[in-house]
């Protein structure tokens, strides 16, 4: 290295080229080759990454499921209206695709248990040919535009239907149940037509339709249990009182097996197959009495319950008070919001169990399963799947045992009530969800869970693998309907994945003072040795 | 070389201005980090070391401006240079000691990203390499600018605001070849010289090797720039 | 050892350094003797390879420190005007800087010992030098000088700003260090260079005008006195008879008094006492000396002696060495 200095400063001395000007030219040397690199990087830049789809993640009672329908003989067809090469290329369409495969591999993948069919909704062709009895058979999308519903309670003479529009990105289950000597005895298909945008239903979407996550595998397990029962229940929103159900409340009740349909109590009386009514987030009050013939809201809500009726109801603790439909809780399950005299409800805070979820305002609780029967059984169920439940917003319930009312889900003990802004001084743990269980003049059963706070199924909560907030919902529905099956427990795959979770406020508090502690100890250690120097 | 590069990092850490830039450097990243990771409840590594970067170049003008300045002014410079010790070792030794506690503060509050290993969904190890490595490399580019304006002047307050301004120089190269089209030839060599543009790439997860060459050419051009300067003193 | 050839230090139009060539050889101890400015300090730093020369060449023991700056920079030991230590050091810390920036092999520990006591600095050796005085730290530049046991050892301008104490130290330091080292140092006390080189180089203004063994340039400066004379008479008389006198060269009245007696500055031709011819002029004529006291034995009269010497014989511009005898 010296040697070629010494020769090129000997060069450059005896040739009397000025030094100014030999740095000049390898300034512009530099200018120019790191122009050329990089126009070569430019030019041969490729695209982004994707995101990565693991392996399957369902859960051992999916597994238990499919084993069982495949040892009764039930058949499995999964039709996608793409080509095999075209959804394999479409960008959300191969997650689906992939996830069909695998359930196709892992659980047939020598027999026809699972089958997967690629069809074309135009020319009404298969992918492969499809023959049964020596038949070629044709796809007909029409034949899926109307299916049949069939209910697992209430009135079955009338016959109802749910259509559909076939488009390239609906996916068609359907399972044969074979009787005893072998022969056909009934189809039952599910159509998912994706109405939200291409395979939308299989995704978690965010506000402006971008996809937060891919939650296919929970879906694709719950479409093929839909298939797999035989009947199902309605689960029946109110509507009319401003009534806005989260889409993943929506989600999780289909996937938990119910039909979902609008229910308007003003004109209607609930039907003979509801299973489940749900009043989601009302602005308005209901009505509690008419000077019409026709019975009040109310009265028709006390009618279902009489007859044995479920209900899952979720109030905003913020919003303005609804007195009719807070009385009917109150008064025929027990199950009341805590306010004070003058009506100001109490809000439940826990600083020590704060964990931070990115989108909530304010702290977001970590809540705890309550001691009682139900609230045990639902810990020991959902043991294995994680333990954090968290709320946000949410008011504190009075239970009146005596109408049978219990705490599910409650604050730590650590926790306080905060009403009208100020502290109340109230230590917990609080009921943040309650549960409710009477017995009707009939001697039937009704059941209310009663949800306090609007954040219980929000985006951020339902889409993490982290917290247990979707399988605390399937827990509640199986609760509702004896012989459900949930899919509890399947992750998704998250594609904002830049997310941290289950942080609490103050682990975070902790590292920060941990790390700003670091410099601290520098400086004190700088000024040590440098006073210790300074004498010298 | 290697005494100029001992004495120099021992100097650091006998006087105030190590202790400064470290306590300093250690304050802002944890600040930077707490706020971009742990309280924006995201594991994603771009906003810290966009802001590290920024903040490297401002605190490093800071190290930096004393290396030759002083030694000018107390004339020690007259010591190294009659010592059987080239220009060149003279200058690496200096750049390596203002690098080396760079370097070690820039790794180590690196580290405060395993912290969030267990509360992130996915962590993309390789984004984060690729961005430490990426602010290694530009640090050293920064570096080597600041020695190269401090050998030009006794005053270290000139030799701050000229690295300074130096920097700002490339920042504003950048901004301005965005007004130029893009096809051509000026833009790319305007593009090419961009030390802040350059960077991006690293902080949206791409591995630039093209960048790499770059600032470890940049580097090496101002140490040879800084050489020569103390070269042509030499004659006049 | 040490051989400058036409070296050539040119800024701009001035010339700091005109021509100069010289030789020393192993184990002397030369003194380069000139009034400030006067290229001294540039000729060392050309030496030392902290400057280079617009033209000309310097080889350090055979080895040239253009073509072979390191190998030749390892033979010197230099202590510029302003000792260049580190202010935030202590002593011992800086001899270590030393001992490893020349690259040295000997025994560190040992080594650096003895240039402390050497030098004298055992007892502030774990000192901050920015709390050491000026002598100390003019100690502390020396023994950083030493540190590698230098054949060649050169000191610029050492005792400048020292108490008379410590100049005579760094005087005694110098003289036993040349026994076994080669010696250059540079000022512009005549006294300095008599008391501790046994060979002198005289340089003004970039030209080296006297190079001689310091014996021989006492003897030949020894000649041509002057002398301030404090007579009470008028100049119009003092001078006309005074400057008749054969040993005086030239007498000029000053124009200041003392009490009523003028004051003159009398210069006499070389190699010639004019005191006792001008007590006999004086005597003669009753004019009475109240004051006699040389003057200007110092380097102003050196070099205008000198520089005359030289213009005389090559009447004009200077542009060659002059060996004097």
């Amino acid at each position: 290295m010296n040697k070629f200095k010494k020769s090129f400063d000997r060069m450059v001395r005896s040739r009397n080229f000025s030094p100014t000007i030999v740095t000049a030219l390898i300034i512009a040397a530099f200018l120019i080759s790191n122009a050329l690199i990089y126009m070569v990087y430019a030019y041969t830049r490729s695209s982004s990454s994707t995101v990565e789809q693991e392996d399957l993640s369902i859960s051992d009672a999916a597994k238990e499921v499919l084993d069982e329908a495949k040892s009764a003989g039930k058949k499995i067809t999964v039709t996608f209206c793409m080509s095999e090469a075209d959804i394999q290329n479409h960008d959300r369409g191969s997650f689906v695709y992939r996830t069909a495969k695998y359930f196709e591999n892992k659980y047939s993948p020598n027999d026809d248990f699972i089958t997967l069919r690629f069809a074309n909704i135009y020319t009404f062709e298969y992918d492969d040919p499809v023959i049964e009895n020596g038949v070629r058979q044709r796809f007909d999308p029409t034949a899926y535009q109307k299916v049949k519903r069939t209910y697992a309670s209430g009135s079955n003479d009338k016959e109802e239907y749910d259509e559909y529009v076939i488009s390239t990105s609906t996916v068609i289950f359907e399972c044969d149940v074979f009787g005893i000597a072998g022969e056909l005895v009934k189809t039952n298909t599910r159509v998912v037509s994706s109405l939200g945008g291409a395979y939308a239903d299989f995704f978690t979407l965010d506000g402006s339709n971008n996809i937060t996550s891919y939650n296919g595998e929970e879906y694709f397990t719950a479409m093929l249990y839909w298939v797999l029962a035989d009947a199902h229940d309605v689960a029946y929103f109110t509507i009319g009182h401003g009534e806005n159900p989260s889409a993943n409340l929506y989600t999780a009740l289909i996937c938990a097996g119910y039909y979902v349909d609008e229910l308007n109590l003003r004109k209607s009386n609930v039907p003979d197959n509801a299973g489940l009514v749900v009043i989601c987030n009302p602005k308005t009050d209901f009505e509690s009495s008419t000077n019409d013939d026709f019975p009040s809201e109310i009265a028709r809500l006390a009618d279902y319950a009489d007859k044995g009726g479920n209900f899952y109801v979720v109030i905003d603790p913020v919003a303005k008070k609804l007195p009719a439909i807070e009385r009917f809780a109150a008064e025929e399950f027990g199950i009341s919001i805590k306010a004070d005299a003058d009506g100001n409800r109490f809000m439940v805070k826990d600083l020590n169990n704060s964990i931070s979820v990115s989108g909530f305002t304010g702290f977001t609780l970590a809540a705890e399963y309550a001691d009682t029967e139900l609230g045990a059984l639902i810990k020991d169920k959902l043991s294995e799947y994680g333990e954090n439940i968290v709320v946000n917003d949410t008011a504190a319930l009075n239970c009146d045992e005596s109408l049978g009312a219990s705490a599910i889900l409650q604050s730590s003990s650590s926790s306080g009530l905060d009403v009208g802004g100020r502290d109340a001084s109230a230590p917990g743990p609080h009921t943040l969800v309650a549960y409710s269980e009477r017995e009707n003049t009939y001697n039937e059963s009704a059941k209310m869970v009663f949800v306090p706070s609007i954040y219980l199924t929000a985006n951020d909560v339902m889409v993490s693998n982290r917290y247990a907030n979707k399988d605390f919902m399937y827990s509640i529905f199986e609760v509702f309907c004896d012989e459900g099956t949930m899919p509890y427990g399947i992750d998704c795959v998250a594609m904002q994945e830049e997310r941290l979770e289950d942080l609490t406020f103050g682990t975070a508090m902790l590292y920060t003072s941990i790390l700003m502690a670091i410099p601290v100890a520098v400086a004190a250690g700088g000024a040590a040795i440098i006073l210790r120097r300074k004498n010298r | 070389m290697l005494a100029v590069f001992k004495r120099e990092l021992r100097s650091y850490f006998t006087g105030v201005v190590g202790y400064v830039f470290m306590v300093v450097f250690l304050v802002v990243a944890a600040a930077v980090f707490c706020f971009t990771t742990l309280f924006s409840m995201s594991a994603d590594v771009t906003t810290y070391f966009t802001v590290m970067l920024l903040f490297s170049a401002i605190i490093l003008p800071l190290l930096t401006m004393k290396s030759f300045s002083e030694e000018r002014k107390l004339k020690t410079e007259q010591l190294i240079l009659t010592a059987p010790v080239s220009l060149t070792g003279m200058v690496i030794g200096k750049f390596l000691a203002a690098y080396v506690m760079f370097a070690s503060a820039l790794v180590f509050t690196s580290l405060y990203f395993l912290l969030l290993i267990p509360y992130a969904i996915t962590f993309r190890v390789a984004v984060l390499f690729g961005n430490i490595i990426a602010l290694l490399l530009v640090g050293a580019a920064f570096i080597s600018i600041g020695l190269f304006v401090s050998s030009l002047t006794e005053n270290q307050l000139s030799a701050a605001i000229g690295t300074i301004a130096i920097i700002l120089g490339f920042l504003v190269v950048g901004l301005l070849s965005s007004l130029i089209p893009s096809n051509y030839v000026a833009r790319y060599i305007l593009d090419s010289v961009s030390i802040f543009s350059r960077f991006s790439a690293f902080t949206a997860g791409y591995f630039d090797f093209s960048a790499i060459i770059f600032y470890i050419s940049l580097s090496a051009l101002f140490v040879y720039l800084t050489v020569r300067i103390y070269d042509r003193r030499r004659y006049n | 050892m040490i051989k400058a050839e036409n070296l050539v230090k040119r800024y701009g139009s001035n010339y700091a350094l005109n021509d100069v060539s010289f030789e020393i050889g192993e184990g002397e101890i030369v003194g380069l003797l000139g009034p400030n400015g006067a290229g001294k300090s540039t000729a060392m730093n050309i030496l030392t390879g902290y400057l280079s020369a617009t033209s000309g060449s310097v080889s350090i023991n055979g080895v040239d420190i253009l073509e072979h700056p390191i190998d030749a920079k390892k033979n010197i030991g230099f202590l510029p005007e302003q000792p260049p230590v580190y202010p935030e050091m202590t002593v011992i810390e800086y001899l270590n800087f030393v001992y490893e920036l020349k690259g040295c092999d000997l025994d560190r520990e040992a080594h650096i010992n003895e240039i402390l006591s050497v030098a004298k600095l055992v007892d502030v050796k774990k000192r901050l030098i920015k709390n050491l005085s000026k002598g100390y730290r003019q100690r502390v530049g020396i023994a950083q000088a030493l540190v590698g046991d230098p054949k060649i050892i050169i000191f610029d301008e050492p005792t400048v700003g020292l108490d008379p104490k410590q100049i005579l130290e760094v005087r005694n330091l110098i003289r036993t260090l040349g026994r076994r080292h080669t010696v250059i140092l540079s000022t512009h006390i005549l006294a300095e260079v008599q008391a501790v080189c046994e060979r002198v180089i005289i340089i003004n203004k970039g030209n080296i005008i006297a190079d001689a063994k310091t014996s021989e340039l006492t003897k030949t400066i020894e000649g041509g006195y002057r002398y301030e004379i404090k007579i009470c008479a008028q100049p119009k008389d003092v001078i006309p008879v005074i400057s008749a006198l054969g040993s005086v060269k030239k007498i000029e009245s000053t124009g200041a008094k003392d009490a009523d007696a003028f004051i003159y500055i009398v210069e006499s031709t070389p190699g010639v006492d004019m005191r006792k011819q001008l007590f006999s002029a004086c005597s003669s004529n009753q004019w009475p000396i109240i004051g006699l006291s040389a003057v200007g034995t110092d380097l102003e009269t050196i070099f205008i002696n000198l520089v005359d010497r030289s213009e005389e014989v090559t009447g004009g511009k200077k542009n060659k060495t002059r060996r004097a005898h």
